[in-house]
């Protein structure tokens, strides 16, 4: 220690004998591992007369009313996020899925009561709407009108080809409409989703604004599956985001296509919004071969080992069409539109874009 | 300067007391001695020999007469200010330009010289070819002087940052005043073209007031924002012309002077027009209708409008520029809705593409938000504007007129939600609406009327027009408007008449908002309010 400075009288001694009282119950260290391990020492502790059973019920009684109050607490949470102004919604317990509630789904409630704007960087043109439009058709249709911020002066072919696509599409008979304005507007990142400026504030990202919709619409799903669907939507955000660093590009594609492993599509059994994600990405960006074809390697190495014998990815995707084909003749015109997605890893890496679009309106 | 007093004025001039002989005496004195100097001074210089004899000095009026030393003159060719850059580097130009402002410097003076929006400086320093008389008659030219400069382009080492030419300099070498300027000006066209902001952050505080701009406007016109707002303002104009031709309208004129007050009449200008009185128009909708009824399908005109309304806010003027259209539709007024408003999203689109410079230098002054729309215009239901308004905490009957707050508000709401400073608000309420505003067949309560909007203020007013005589005569009556006074216009349907909408906007006012400007008088050049009938 500096010498410069004063010396100052020790305020404890360490060394001083510490008397220990012997009026009381003498104890086992309650720290000592060991000794809280020793059944004597609690014995000592419960040994009491009448009076202290007494307390220990009521102790006991209270530790039941904080335990059902923190499961109250825990349900309370676990309960889907609503929009300011709405209702709680009840929450459907199924394991399907995305699979569609019966009930109509009612977007006033929901605070969608105007339209909703969606403001889409031309570059990124958002196919998951089409997706949408099949995947929750008799549900909930969709009225988008297309517009062109001043911000953009010449609109891509690609976002004009899907402007006339949305144009085109037919009203449905689905109990509830949402109006969507699609704008092209040079915005940060693919797309940007406002609702009101007043009640909340803007969603960022096309997987994310489809992830809103969905919990809307199809609801929540058990918490093990809503965690592993928000994580690859997260994935599926990642990877349509320009700025993830190439290395960690091919675990996220390895993460949204790891539901195929053991199920016909990304996420269960039934097309999901994971599919609608994943398809309108891949449709967005044909170029992105590099990380795509790493993706697919490891999807037919995983394939491989899984599925007792080795398939190539040709063979795989054969089969898949022919599943395509099977759904066609069960489902009609939609199957064709679900096959599409499914096969996103694969086909739509290899086929033209041109290609997908025939599929689509076919 | 000091005037003597006299210190006994009961004396009179005649007798003035000792002191004040005195006084005068000595300032005699100094008044001679001063002479003496000032020739002393002047003496060396005349002996010097004047080597810039003939490169500089006052040209005589022109008066576009030949021979003599105008005949040396003539096929002369000047470039304009706004294209000397580096390229031109150590060529010899001649210019024509007005003096901006002048600053000697010992035996240098640096002008700044301007033509239009575009400015460079100029530098004149005494050498072998330059005189000492020459750099002292330039340093004495009057600001706002219109001179002809001869010179030398040169490049600057260090970007001049108060020029619009910042990378090139003027070396002078003749130079010649064509016109000049009274040496003291109401004010400097440098001061009204200082930035709005630039004024309050630094201790510089010249700003000219509205009125002293207005009451000087031809020196107010020559500041750089100025100069883009009138060639925007044409550009508008041209604009309207050009998409509507292009689309089969006619343009047609109607008349100014009119018998009768065509809508109410309590806001009509009296003239007198012979024995009697006539009224200055304020709409030329009678008109547009009556070429619709004679099949000219889709007309449009341009013209003075005048509204004796006695109100002095930012945005009402007694006399406007109207761009007024009407066209006849054949199921919908939205066919005419829709014309309408590609027509604003063409304008803008000009605008924006062929305005850069203009846009820019506006910005320059003002500090503007540029204007944001959509392409095609967004188009609101006036339900769904109501909606919105109550969502902001607005209370507001379904039937109600917006009023002007709730326009702005409503204006705000739209542009954070959609990012556009333009929309269109449909299917108003029909008690809003005048008597000649077809119902909606949908709603009684409405009818087939829109506004448009730029940033939150109302610029279009339209509507579906009765075009039944029966219907309409009906309809005036539920207003309580006098049928003999609208008898002609009610005549007009009567032979028949196709289904037909229209609207009208303000030239001035479209500007204003395109710009963001906070004043209609900035967007009319010769401005007419109830306080002002010059210049």
């Amino acid at each position: 220690m500096a010498s410069s400075m004063y010396r100052m009288k020790p305020l404890f001694d360490p060394y001083a004998k510490i008397e220990i009282m012997t009026d009381m119950y003498r104890m086992k260290n309650l720290h000592d591992h060991d000794a809280r391990s020793d059944p004597v020492s609690t014995e000592i502790v419960s040994n009491g007369s009448a009076e202290d059973d007494d307390f220990v019920k009521f102790l006991e009684g209270r530790q039941e009313e904080l335990l059902k109050r923190l499961d109250k607490l825990r349900q309370l949470l676990s309960e889907p996020i609503v929009t300011p102004g709405a209702s709680p919604k009840k929450i459907p317990t199924s394991n399907q899925g995305s699979k569609m509630t019966v009930q109509a789904v009612d977007l006033v409630k929901l605070g969608l009561s105007q339209d909703v704007v969606f403001n889409v960087n031309p570059a990124h043109p958002p196919h998951s709407l089409l997706g949408l439009a099949k995947l929750w058709s008799g549900t909930l249709d969709f009225n988008v009108t297309c517009h062109t911020h001043s911000s953009v002066r010449n609109l891509p072919k690609p976002a004009a080809e899907l402007q006339e696509k949305l144009a085109a599409l037919a009203p449905g008979k689905a109990p509830a409409c949402l109006n969507i304005r699609l704008v092209w507007k040079e915005v940060d990142g693919d797309a940007c989703f406002v609702i009101s400026p007043l009640k909340s504030v803007p969603i960022s990202g096309e997987v994310n604004f489809l992830r809103f919709l969905n919990s809307c619409v199809a609801g929540k799903l058990g918490d093990v599956e809503q965690t592993i669907l928000d994580d690859r939507l997260d994935s599926c955000h990642a990877i349509s985001v320009a700025t993830v660093p190439k290395s960690e590009l091919r675990s996220h594609h390895q993460n949204v296509f790891e539901g195929l492993k053991t199920s016909k599509w990304l996420s269960g059994d039934q097309p999901s919004i994971l599919d609608v994600a994943c398809w309108s990405l891949k449709s967005r960006d044909g170029e992105k071969s590099a990380a795509q074809e790493e993706a697919e390697e490891a999807i037919a190495s995983r394939r491989g080992g899984g599925v007792a014998d080795k398939t190539t990815a040709k063979e795989m995707e054969d089969a898949e069409i022919e599943d395509a084909g099977m759904e066609d003749a069960g489902k009609g015109n939609a199957g064709m539109e679900d096959a599409a997605i499914r096969r996103g890893p694969t086909l739509m890496a290899t086929r033209s874009a041109q290609a997908r679009s025939d599929l689509l309106e076919g | 300067m000091t005037i003597p007093v006299n210190p006994n004025p009961e004396e009179g001039d005649g007798t003035l007391s000792k002191k004040a002989q005195k006084k005068l005496a000595k300032d005699a004195q100094k008044a001679a001695k001063k002479t003496e100097k000032a020739a002393a001074q002047v003496q060396p210089e005349k002996d010097e020999v004047d080597v810039s004899v003939g490169r500089y000095g006052n040209l005589p009026m022109i008066r576009s007469s030949r021979g003599g030393e105008f005949e040396r003159l003539y096929g002369r060719s000047f470039a304009h200010v706004k294209e000397l850059d580096a390229k031109l580097a150590n060529k010899d130009v001649w210019v024509r330009v007005r003096l901006q402002t002048s600053r000697a410097k010992g035996k240098q003076c640096f002008v700044v010289l301007r033509e239009q929006s575009s400015t460079i400086q100029g530098i004149l320093a005494v050498s072998d070819k330059i005189s000492k008389q020459f750099v002292k008659f330039a340093s004495t030219i009057n600001k706002e002087s219109i001179l002809d400069v001869f010179a030398s382009l040169t490049t600057v080492p260090k970007k001049i940052e108060s020029c619009t030419q910042s990378d090139v300099e003027l070396n002078i070498k003749e130079l010649w005043v064509v016109s000049s300027a009274k040496p003291q000006l109401p004010l400097l066209v440098e001061d009204a073209a200082r930035p709005v902001n630039e004024a309050e952050q630094e201790g510089l505080n010249i700003k000219v007031n509205q009125d002293t701009r207005l009451d000087n406007r031809i020196l107010d016109l020559r500041t750089p924002a100025n100069q883009a707002i009138y060639r925007l303002e044409a550009g508008v104009c041209r604009l309207f012309r050009d998409i509507l031709t292009k689309n089969g309208f006619v343009e047609i004129h109607t008349p100014k002077m009119i018998s009768a007050a065509s809508e109410g009449g309590a806001n009509v200008f009296t003239v007198s027009y012979f024995k009697g009185s006539a009224y200055l128009a304020q709409s030329p909708q009678l008109y547009k209708q009556m070429a619709i009824a004679a099949d000219f399908d889709k007309v449009f005109t341009v013209g003075a409008v005048f509204r004796a309304e006695d109100s002095n806010t930012h945005r009402h003027l007694t006399e406007f520029v109207g761009l007024d259209l009407e066209m006849a539709f054949k199921y919908h007024y939205h066919e005419v809705m829709k014309v309408i408003g590609d027509l604003f999203t063409e304008i803008f689109k000009g605008l924006r593409d062929r305005f850069r410079d203009e846009i820019e230098a506006v910005k320059q002054q003002y500090g503007m938000e540029p204007f944001k729309f959509l392409d095609p215009p967004l188009i609101l239901n006036f339900p769904d504007g109501v909606a919105m308004l109550r969502e902001a905490g607005v209370q507001i009957g379904d039937e109600d007129d917006l009023s002007t707050p709730d326009e702005k508000l409503l204006g705000r709401l739209v542009k954070a939600k959609y990012d556009t400073d333009f929309y269109i608000l449909d299917k108003y309420p029909l008690a809003v609406r005048p008597f000649y505003t077809m119902p909606s067949p949908d709603n009684p309560k409405y009818s087939n009327s829109y506004d448009m909007f730029m940033r939150g203020e109302e610029i279009l007013s339209g509507a579906q027009r009765i075009h039944d005589a029966d219907l309409l005569t009906e309809r005036a009556k539920h207003h309580g408007v006098d049928l003999e006074k609208i008898k002609a216009y009610v005549d007009a349907f009567r032979y028949g008449c196709p289904p037909h909408a229209g609207g009208g906007i303000g030239l001035e006012r479209v500007v204003m908002l395109y710009l963001g400007l906070d004043n209609i008088r900035k967007t009319s050049m010769f401005p007419r309010d109830p306080k002002r009938l010059t210049p």
